[in-house]
């Protein structure tokens, strides 16, 4: 390279009659030496490169000479030569770039080139502050990606969804890949990240296969450069979280005050009497508490003349609000990669290990949180004692009433979860453009989990009376994962293209088991000696173990054709089969093709001074989603439930546990998307907007068959269809840009349509072509949605109340208008019932301002969603000053406007749904960066302070209308024993070596 | 290099280049399942053990013949839950979609499939042992399944073959179809099958188990097909009786005790052991006590859910035992003998009902006629008898009533009432003429303890026979069966169930086997 720079100015020599010897560095905004920046004399062809460490030497004409200074991600610099002889530069990023490279799966692309709905967010634009993981980076800044959290508790992974939801029993959730590897926002660190993409639409996504219908979320991150001199990063946050909002039940002095006027039913005052007295408990504070954090992230990255690597290493310590719940998490990473044969051959490896501690207060996987104690101590009464004087934990003979302290305290779990990740990759680059790789990596996921109640829980001593229990078990998820790339990239003249052929192998194991014992001799013991127990000696306890495998395997290729910058084209295919499918399905085809025009590099808009960039895109894929478990296509046979007496001895029996289905294939999505990019007034507005439409076919569903003949009375079939259209919004604004302040203002917008087409096809019925779902548990026990060919996922499905008799009785509008005294909950029949709204937001909106004066720096990220009804449980279940436990201080209010609900028992009528509509404070954090010009070795100092989940402007009455949707089929309800989300402040540093 | 490099790529990618087969672990498919005869009690254990789904699955058998009867009912209980479909039960207001329906057809239908396929895998076995005993007892067993569809839905579709093709869909047979087939497959079967009634056929289907089916299907001939048939039903009772090889148990609650396996007086029973068939096992103690009676068995909180008819309770004889060994009632205690106490006085069922839709926790007797044994965690060890003696000599009782024989009949209810009134031995005996008067359940609609419209039951034909059937056999199934015979089930009122139609004798085709089976056609009425 330096051979190259000398020709050159030895080139510049023989035409130059006054020259300049011109030489300095080029630096980034971080104070790093840019290797490889183009160095040019403006209006001729005289020009370098800088060397590794950033220096360039350059003979130039005269002193009136501009040296243009361009990089890939940096905006362009001009110097004037004039007097000086040695020009040093900071480089500016780019926050527009059309240079910059969007990763679009098994490679990148430029993204003025790119044809599909891609989206791409970068190191510099993620969140600051506490983050749980990689999905709180982005939140708000991809239009079109919904990430919900819902809940407060420190080990809840996030809801994920794109462009709508399109399967109904399948996973709604993006195909996640880090560098590649399947993974989930977890996998890694959020500090080692520099770039989250997302494919959005199926001619992008294609390529994935049967994995890519929900969109792809790429994931890199850090590798370190070549010829890089080391940089260590140090950064620390610390936060403290509490609960945002609580739910307002009675307290004991609400109790005595409404006693006077009211005649409860609970009989909670007798109830505090026969156990000690009236007291004052607050039991939700007695569980809760506030929650402290931190995080520690060391960075170390460089690299030699051949070689290049990156570690880091992370560690996050987490309480949960609730006592007892906590999160410990250890990530390392190591990243290296070594050059050989004058850089043909590459060789790198990549290290990842994670290792989670995660308190449990309930039994299983996903204990973690347990609701029954949430929900306890809401219910419980007041006026009761925590203990009695002997110590113990109060409990009365009320039915599901428990003592939330004592089971807080008489309980003990933890659940680990460890994940090691190796990756291969041996890179070849035999002839210039051409570069083949093959990928191996295998990847073993285990959890470990433990949990005990002692002799004096409430199961020990009531309820099941298992007198001290104890489980273990563990999981096991091991991946090995090949994949095979060969790419070859060619430009001429005008013509450029890129051809891409691939393989791609995956094979995964499942296994584990569990037991549990109880009746045990001591509490000593904890989980730890399962076998001292005697459940398992008189044959109640209980275990089991799996082990399950799958293949999945992919043939791909694709194809990228430019044409002089303004016209491309990217066409890709996928053939790939899994285990998963039935025998007449084993493989599917997932082609895509898409296609830009750049209007801006068109004659008529070059000379434009309003139009920077103009490019119009429009693309068609196919992607698939996989069933979520394997064998579903096989006649599975069973031993359980089969034993028969035979001459006093119990014999084993077989008998069938589903049936056959050898059709069962992929859910199948036809995916259309337009999209335009934009960039005016030199980049200061630019954006992106995209319209689709999405068809889902083959939709998965469980299928009631006549039996006989079928042996099994339901049967996993490929036959519902959906339709998802929408369009996003994304723009980006530069309203001031001066060398003090500047601020950047960006907002996503998204608008889904859901409908769904059908559920019936000649082979599979739904009974009466309608499912209600439901989702509103005992004692209510009622449908909650109702899914219906022709309308939307979501939809309510209940009585219309309107008004309140003057015996406290809901008046019902029926479906034919004439209105009706609900005399009881079995009035709640299909007849009466009429849709009440819908629980899936319309509408979604994001609003990230960035501000900088001088050394401060300033970040709002807003959210909102909008156009949805959300079902508020906890004032179904609690807002009825008549049942057996403590109710909210509504159930005090007048129902409209005119007296308290007069039931004995709860329902669900449409008065509980509520219009969810919200804008959030997501996350507003304020840095300083310390001028550590004349500090020798130390690059950058940067202190902030960060605040998530600040405020929310709803009209909703619950504690937060951001609300979980783990299912799918019955999304909007917001369950009344929902962990409650946090409100979390962060004080941190970054320091940069 | 590269040449080594392109052979090593080349090599792993062809390993397993395209090879999707499923390896199964945990899981096997009938695919793969080859199967001996070495494995035919494997073969045929799916056919019986389906039957204890029939009985004790949620909603299943035991609440059909009950809990839509005058007998026992599951209230809305305030602050605790429960009505809504089980009052449909009550109040018979059940529409194509109860579940109590749709689950008897899968789960009947069920035991009907393993018979067939069962049938299917033997003769793929060729020649082996006792083949044409086997297939006969299958046979007979599915004709139990058929009885129970007929008794409850009459016209059901007659599959007899496991190896239909692709898309088959069965047709729909008339009631008068089904009766002649389960008719025709027990006559036929019948010499083939056993004669012995020991512990190697216990549970199994045996010439009793065959000869008592056909007995109630001609009892109900009636009902069934318009024809009464009641020198037929005497006629395979007496061979029962005639066998000498079943006697009544002194004790009438030893046929439901724990340990009730393989009696001399269970003709037919449904084997359940703690052990072996924890998966399906009788819930009732969970779904009639309240959690405060846990501490009477020692036994995990119980669910609080349905209760006996206060109308029935009051028609028991005060001497008469199986009140008590069926009822638990009054003022209740600790296994250890204390008072149970609630909040400040002792925990009580009172035999009284505010309404059924708003029932107080402690409000109704609960049925405990199986024994509940102390300390169980899960499921008790009790089988239930689907056949015993007593039913086979109440069935001649009220044949030879119904042909005139009144004074006969009464000679054997008095020898059935012996066992229950130990106490006072001459109220055992009955008349002739009792039996064929009127019934002493006081009928009429109950409201907060008091009967509103008041019907009585002096006008039912053979009423008092009636009365004796529901002290001998609440809870076993019969109840339904029982009152629809004697012209009750669609024409009294009981607590807050009033006549709600005659065409309820038979239960709706479910919704479900309609919309996935087009050849189903709805029964009248619905």
């Amino acid at each position: 390279m330096i051979t190259l720079a000398l020709c050159l100015s030895m080139l510049s020599c023989q035409n130059a009659f006054a020259q300049i010897s011109i030489s300095g560095k080029v630096m980034s905004n971080d104070k790093e030496a840019l290797p490889g920046v183009n160095v040019l004399v403006k209006g001729t062809s005289q020009g370098t490169t800088t060397d590794a460490n950033g220096d360039y030497k350059l003979i130039v004409p005269g002193a009136e000479s501009i040296l243009m200074f361009s990089f890939v991600g940096y905006l362009t610099e001009e110097v004037t030569v004039g007097t000086q002889t040695n020009v040093e530069v900071m480089m500016m990023p780019d926050l527009v770039s059309l240079q910059e490279v969007v990763v679009i799966g098994y490679g990148t692309q430029k993204k003025g080139e790119v044809t599909s709905a891609v989206a791409s967010v970068k190191e510099r634009e993620f969140t600051a502050g506490a983050m749980r993981d990689a999905s709180e980076l982005i939140k708000g800044k991809v239009a079109g990606l919904t990430i919900t959290n819902g809940s407060g508790d420190p080990s809840a992974a996030p809801n994920i969804s794109l462009r709508g939801v399109a399967t109904l029993q399948g996973s709604a959730a993006p195909l996640i890949l880090i560098n590649g590897v399947p993974g989930d926002f977890n996998t890694v660190s959020p500090s080692d990240i520099v770039s989250i993409d997302v494919l959005k639409d199926a001619s992008a996504a294609a390529i994935y296969g049967t994995r890519g219908a929900n969109g792809v979320i790429l994931i890199t991150t850090r590798s370190g450069d070549k010829a890089k001199a080391p940089t260590l990063t140090y950064s620390h946050y610390s936060a403290v979280s509490s609960m945002a909002r609580k739910a307002d039940f009675l307290t004991a002095s609400d109790y005595q005050k409404y006693s006077q006027e009211f005649t409860f039913r609970n009989d909670f005052v007798g109830e505090a009497n026969a156990n000690g007295g009236v007291t004052d408990t607050d039991w939700l504070g007695e569980i809760t508490r506030k929650a402290y954090m931190q995080s520690h992230n060391l960075a170390l990255q460089g690299g030699g003349a051949n070689s290049n690597y990156a570690a880091s290493v992370n560690y996050i310590g987490q309480d949960g609000v609730f006592v007892g719940s906590y999160n410990k998490e250890l990530r390392i990473s190591l990243d290296l990669s070594q050059y050989l044969f004058n850089d043909k051959l590459k060789l790198s490896a990549n290290l990842l290990r994670g290792a989670q501690d995660i308190g449990a207060l309930g039994d299983g996987s996903s204990g973690s949180f347990n609701p029954l104690i949430y929900r306890n101590a809401l219910i419980r009464n007041p006026m009761l004692k925590i203990q009695d004087d002997d110590g113990k934990w109060i409990e009365t003979d009320r039915l599901q009433y428990i003592n939330p302290v004592g089971m807080v305290r008489e309980t003990s779990g933890v659940i680990t979860n460890n994940w090691t990740r190796l990756t291969s990759n041996t890179m070849l680059e035999l002839v210039d453009g051409w570069q083949t790789n093959l990928m191996l990596a295998t990847e073993i996921r285990n959890n470990y989990r433990g949990y005990a109640e002692t002799k004096e829980h409430y199961n020990s001593v009531k309820g099941p009376r298992r007198n001290g229990f104890a489980s273990r078990g563990d999981d096991q998820i091991k991946t090995n994962y090949l994949e095979l790339t060969s790419k070859y990239s060619k430009v001429f003249d005008q013509h450029s293209f890129t051809v891409l052929a691939g393989y791609s192998y995956q094979y995964n194991v499942n296994q584990g088991g569990s037991a549990n014992n109880f009746d045990f001799p001591t509490n000593a013991y904890s989980y730890n000696n399962l076998s001292a127990g005697n459940a398992m000696r008189l044959g109640t306890a209980r275990m089991d173990s799996y082990k399950n495998d799958n293949t999945l395997i992919g043939f791909f290729g694709r194809v990228n054709y430019g044409f002089g910058d303004r016209f491309n084209v990217l066409a890709s295919v996928r053939r790939e089969g899994s285990s998963k499918f039935g025998q007449n399905n084993k493989w599917g085809t997932f082609p895509a093709v898409s296609g830009g025009w750049t209007l801006s590099n068109e004659d008529f808009l070059k000379a434009s001074s309003v139009v920077s960039f103009l490019k119009i895109r429009a693309g068609y894929g196919v992607t698939g989603v996989i069933p979520r478990d394997s064998y579903l296509s096989k006649p599975l046979l069973t031993y359980e439930g089969v034993s028969v007496l035979d001459d006093g001895k119990w014999i084993n029996g077989l008998v069938a546990s589903s049936n056959a289905n050898p059709d069962l294939r992929w859910e199948k999505s036809g995916e259309v998307n337009i999209g335009l990019d934009f960039a005016f007034l030199q980049n200061k507005i630019s954006g992106s907007i995209d319209a689709y439409s999405k068809r889902t076919k083959d939709m998965l569903w469980n299928y009631s068959v006549p039996q006989p003949p079928n042996l099994y009375s339901t049967t996993l079939a490929n036959v519902g269809e959906m339709l998802n259209q929408g369009i996003e919004v994304l723009v980006k604004t530069t309203p001031v840009k001066g060398s003090a302040f500047e601020w950047n203002s960006n907002v996503t917008f998204s608008f889904n349509k859901n409908e769904l087409v059908s559920l019936s096809n000649d082979l599979y019925k739904i009974e009466g072509d309608y499912i209600n779902e439901y989702g509103i548990s005992e004692p209510i026990s009622m449908a909650s949605h109702r899914l219906e060919p022709g309308k939307p996922l979501g939809n309510f499905w209940g009585l219309k109340s309107v008004d309140i008799t003057d015996d406290g009785m809901w008046v019902i509008e029926l479906p034919d208008g004439t209105r009706q005294t609900m005399t009881s909950n079995s009035m709640a029949t299909d007849k009466n019932s009429q849709i009440l709204g819908n629980g899936i937001p319309k509408y979604r909106a994001g609003w990230i301002n960035t501000m900088r004066y001088k050394n401060f720096d300033l970040s709002v990220v807003l959210s909102g969603a909008f156009g949805y009804q959300i079902m508020n449980q906890q004032r179904m279940f609690y807002e009825n000053p008549n049942i057996n436990y403590n109710v909210l201080s509504s159930a005090m209010d007048n129902v409209y406007g005119k007296r308290r609900l007069g039931y004995l028992n709860q329902a669900f009528v449409s008065y509980y749904i509520e219009n969810g509509d919200y804008v959030k404070v997501e996350n507003a954090t304020l840095g300083y960066n310390v001028d550590v010009s004349k500090v020798k070795f130390m690059r950058a100092l940067r202190f902030y302070v960060s605040g998530s989940n600040l405020a929310t402007i709803t009209g909703y009455k619950g504690i937060d209308p951001e609300i979980p949707r783990n299912d799918i089929r019955m999304q909007g309800i917001d369950n009344r024993d929902k962990f409650p989300t946090v409100r979390t402040y962060t004080i941190g540093v970054n320091v940069n070596f | 290099m590269k040449r080594l490099l392109s052979g090593v790529l080349f090599s792993i990618g062809m390993f397993s280049c395209t090879n999707l087969d499923e390896n199964m672990y945990d899981v096997i498919s009938s695919d793969e399942t080859k199967l001996t005869a070495d494995d035919l009690t494997t073969i045929i254990a799916p056919a019986f053990a389906q039957f204890r789904e029939v009985y004790w699955g949620w909603n299943g058998l035991f609440d059909i013949y009950e809990e839509s009867s005058d007998l026992i009912v599951t209230p809305f209980r305030v602050g605790i839950g429960w009505g809504d479909l089980y009052l449909d039960m009550h109040k018979h207001t059940w529409g194509p979609a109860i579940e109590h329906g749709n689950n008897l057809w899968v789960r009947a239908y069920a035991g009907i499939n393993a018979c067939n396929k069962a049938a299917f895998q033997i003769e793929a076995l060729g020649e082996i042992e006792n083949k044409e005993n086997t297939l006969a007892e299958l046979r007979a067993l599915r004709a139990i399944y058929y009885y129970l569809l007929l008794d409850n839905f009459r016209n059901v579709p007659i599959v007899t073959k496991f190896d239909v093709p692709k898309g088959f869909l069965p047709e729909q047979n008339t009631g008068q179809e089904v009766y002649n087939f389960i008719e025709d497959e027990l006559t036929q079967t019948m010499p083939y099958l056993s004669e012995e009634n020991s512990q190697k056929t216990y549970g199994r289907v045996n010439k009793w188990t065959a000869k008592m089916t056909l007995a109630k299907l001609y009892l109900n001939s009636g009902v069934y097909v318009g024809t009464a048939r009641w020198d037929d039903a005497l006629a395979q009772v007496n061979d029962i009786i005639g066998s000498g090889q079943f006697t009544l148990l002194s004790s009438y609650s030893a046929n439901f005790a724990v340990n009730n396996t393989n009696t001399p007086e269970e003709i037919f029973s449904i084997p359940y052991s703690k052990e072996y068939t924890a998966n399906i096992n009788t819930y009732y103690p969970f779904k009639t006590l309240h959690p405060l009676s846990a501490a009477t068995y020692n036994m995990p909180e119980p669910w609080g859910g349905s209760c006996g008819i206060p109308q029935f309770l009051d028609t028991y004889d005060a001497e008469d035992s199986r009140r008590k060994e069926c009822w638990q009632g009054g003022l209740q205690y600790k296994a250890s003998g204390e008072p149970i106490m609630d909040g400040d006085k002792q925990f009580e069922y009172t035999n009284y009902m505010t309404s059924v839709d708003a029932a107080e926790y402690n409000e109704g007797y609960r049925f405990v006629k199986y024994e509940i044994p102390i300390g169980f965690t899960v499921n008790p060890d009790n089988d239930v008898p689907i056949y015993r003696y007593a039913d086979a000599l109440m069935i001649k009782a009220e044949c030879l009533l119904r042909k005139g024989q009144k004074d006969e009949a009464a000679q054997i209810v008095t020898e059935v009432r012996q066992r229950a009134f130990k106490s006072a031995p001459a109220k055992a005996t009955v008349t002739g003429a009792q039996l064929a008067g009127g019934s002493t359940y006081e009928y009429g609609y109950y409201e907060n303890g008091a009967i509103t419209d008041y019907e009585g039951g002096a006008d039912i034909a053979n009423g008092r026979f009636l009365d004796e059937l529901a002290w001998e056999f609440v809870g076993e199934h019969h109840r339904r069966q029982d009152l629809i015979r004697f012209g009750v089930y669609t024409t009294k009122q009981w607590l807050t169930h009033k006549p709600n139609g005659d065409y309820r004798v038979i239960f709706p085709i479910p919704q479900p086997q309609r919309e996935t089976n087009t050849n189903l056609g709805q029964n009248p009425g619905y």
